[in-house]
């Protein structure tokens, strides 16, 4: 697997897609972690303290200050790159938001982070740079001392909780599918709070398996996971008994996961 | 079955609408409109609860934790899950 994308910046500047001063460039993503397959894009952000402009760019709505990141995407030796323009400013802005002081005042804070915000730092871990390492490494640092991940695990265990309040509302209401499909659903939060407890993020589904096993957590097996994931030991017969093996696993969960 | 049938054979259950989060090295346990904090040790019995074991099989799971006599961390469980029984975290599932 290629790590090194230092290469990719003299692409950039060639197709005049490096401004002037950027502070750094980096990979993030599948590709950045080395689970891309070979239709993959390859994603970019650019971090820059003037704002971007050029024609082909389209923008991706931010809750800061100016509200949009310009986005660029194109096709290069057959796979498609995207690139995103961060402001320093809004990078600013969006650490102000998840600071301890900010998680203090409210504890629901993460639910009034946008998924562009989220995906920017989540995937601050693991890029990997193109130019600009101090930037990232000092970005890194400041994101290890907020309150970013138990944002992020607080907002995980109150979207399982309720889901396990959901399915079992609806087995005892005489609805054992609905049932069940809610407790998959706390079972997907419950595991989320697991994972971003010990500094795996991303949401996608897709990446849960790859994450749990880069995360091994010592509360939960990989195979134990899996099982749960799989739904191996649901019984069509007795749907209940997975609901209710999913809502205790839930409840371990939010006793062992620290805030 | 309530609390008056609590022994050490009894197996305790956490209730499915009660809430535990971990705040920096806190447990904390709601209930009822209510949250309380609980010790260490009342955590760590608290983790034990998984409606399969029984009262003296958390009690010696806590003494090995914390290298205290069996018989003591048994009576300690009993009125451990009895308060949280009182409080409607806990219930008996055998």
């Amino acid at each position: 697997v290629n790590t090194d994308f230092t290469y990719c910046g003299a692409v950039l500047e060639d197709l005049g897609l490096m401004p002037e001063g950027s502070l750094s460039t980096f990979v993030v993503g599948s590709m950045a972690r080395g689970w891309a397959s070979p239709a993959s894009d390859i994603d970019f952000v650019i971090v820059t303290t003037e704002e971007f402009s050029d024609e082909r760019a389209f923008s991706l709505d931010v809750p800061l200050d100016p509200p949009a990141v310009p986005t660029v995407a194109f096709r290069h030796e057959d796979r498609r790159w995207e690139l995103k323009y961060w402001l320093e400013s809004q990078v600013d802005q969006l650490f102000d938001k998840i600071s301890w002081e900010a998680f203090d005042q409210d504890q629901k804070v993460g639910d009034r982070l946008t998924e562009v915000e989220v995906v920017f730092l989540e995937r601050l871990v693991t890029c990997l740079p193109v130019r600009g390492d101090d930037w990232i490494q000092r970005r890194r640092d400041q994101l290890e001392a907020s309150a970013f991940r138990s944002i992020l695990v607080m907002q995980a265990l109150t979207k399982a909780d309720e889901k396990v309040e959901t399915a079992l509302s609806q087995l005892a209401g005489d609805d054992p599918e609905s049932g069940v499909l809610s407790a998959r659903d706390a079972f997907g939060w419950a595991m989320d709070a697991l994972l971003i407890s010990h500094g795996e993020y991303g949401a996608l589904v897709k990446w849960r398996a790859r994450r749990f096993r880069a995360a091994a957590p010592k509360l939960l097996s990989f195979e134990e996971y899996w099982s749960y994931e799989t739904m191996r030991t649901y019984d069509p017969s007795k749907p209940g008994n997975w609901i209710e093996a999913v809502a205790r696993l839930c409840k371990k969960v939010s006793m062992e996961v620290e805030i | 079955l309530s609390d008056s049938s609590l022994n050490v054979d009894s197996v305790p259950r956490v209730r499915m609408e009660v809430r535990f989060r971990k705040v920096r090295g806190t447990v904390l346990v709601a209930a009822n409109d209510q949250t309380l904090e609980l010790t260490e040790t009342a955590a760590f019995s608290s983790g034990e609860i998984d409606g399969v074991r029984a009262v003296s099989d958390i009690g010696a799971a806590l003494a090995r934790e914390y290298e205290i006599p069996e018989e003591m961390a048994i009576d300690d469980t009993v009125s451990l899950i009895a308060d949280l029984i009182a409080d409607d975290i806990v219930e008996l599932v055998a």
